[in-house]
């Protein structure tokens, strides 16, 4: 095991919910993380990732819902835009929403993590510690661009269809 | 992968290299938990102030709308931009039938264009908002509040689409 050592870290937290936005600001800074940005919207969040000027984020945790650019549109903004400065970038989507066709659209979209709300410290611990120490393969293909989405290599009884091993 | 357009890329982890030490699993001390767990505590304890203060300010807008008939659609909007609001974080603090019930709202907002009947729908989520938090209703509220939540969420699905006449 090691201690981490996160004050070089620098997040952007998303969320046009302030108390959201507050409350999980100061989780990360509770935790150590050097530097949490704040952006209020998908759309501010965007300027700033694309403000050369500011600190490199290191990672971005983003709701959902907002208004007018939401979570889904930064997303896919990251991973998809020639403006975005990290095709790469751990993007930990923050929802209420749980029901399987939401998640499944996140993860097509390239979430690196959900985040479900209500949010507690092993929640966001977890996805943290998961975006560091399992980071995920990338896929880069015509139909998508994003984390490798199989994430469990689980005995199968049909016909083996993969042509290669999933991401550990 | 067999498509030639197709490949894995194996992006460097930046974070790691930020962060130092070792490359074995990382653990989160307990203290530090806990320094994370206070920051929680302290919110919930200006949470329910909090609302109280926001829910009034919806009852404010609501009453706008009802007295302006032909502004009635962007107050409704403010309904809604303030519900919004109040939905996120109930469930962070163990009122989940806030974030419930304003996310009822908050869909029926969006469609409704303010109708007596769609408005005696707003008020009577607006009515619940302010009970669950006047009485500290917390967690699903038993079958009161599953009871509750149905009849509003029935009240909204009827009068959605329904114009009066």
């Amino acid at each position: 095991m090691s201690e981490p050592r996160f004050n070089l870290v620098s997040a952007l937290v998303v969320d046009d919910n302030r108390h959201m936005c507050a409350l999980l600001t100061e989780m990360l800074q509770a935790i150590g993380i050097g530097h949490v940005a704040k952006a209020n919207d998908g759309e501010s969040a965007r300027d700033m990732l694309q403000d050369r000027s500011s600190s490199t984020v290191d990672f971005v945790i983003a709701d959902l819902n907002m208004h007018p650019v939401d979570g889904a549109d930064l997303l896919d903004w990251v991973r998809n835009d020639g403006g975005s400065p990290n095709r790469y970038m751990p993007v930990i989507m923050l929802t209420g929403h749980t029901e399987f066709e939401k998640i499944v659209r996140l993860r097509d979209l390239g979430a690196t993590e959900i985040l479900a709300k209500p949010v507690t410290v092993n929640s966001l611990t977890h996805r943290l510690i998961s975006i560091i120490d399992r980071p995920r393969r990338f896929v880069d293909c015509p139909t998508y661009f994003g984390p490798d989405r199989r994430r469990q290599n689980q005995s199968y009884a049909g016909k083996e269809r993969r042509k290669s091993e999933p991401a550990n | 992968m067999s498509n030639k357009d197709s490949r894995f890329v194996d992006p460097p982890n930046s974070l790691r290299q930020k962060i130092g030490g070792d490359t074995g699993p990382i653990k989160i001390d307990s203290e530090t938990m806990e320094q994370a767990q206070s920051v929680i505590d302290k919110h919930a304890e200006s949470y329910v102030e909090t609302v109280q203060a926001e829910i009034q300010t919806l009852t404010e807008t609501f009453k706008q709308a009802e007295d302006d008939p032909a502004g009635r659609a962007a107050h409704l909007e403010s309904v809604a931009d303030q519900v919004h609001e109040i939905r996120g974080m109930g469930g962070t603090y163990d009122f989940p039938l806030i974030t419930k019930i304003g996310s009822s709202l908050y869909d029926f907002c969006q469609s409704a264009e303010g109708t007596p009947s769609q408005m005696e729908v707003i008020k009577a989520h607006i009515d619940a908002l302010r009970v669950i938090v006047s009485q500290n209703i917390k967690g699903d509220g038993g079958t009161v509040g599953e009871q509750l939540l149905t009849g509003l969420r029935t009240a909204a699905s009827k009068h959605l689409s329904k114009k009066d006449t």
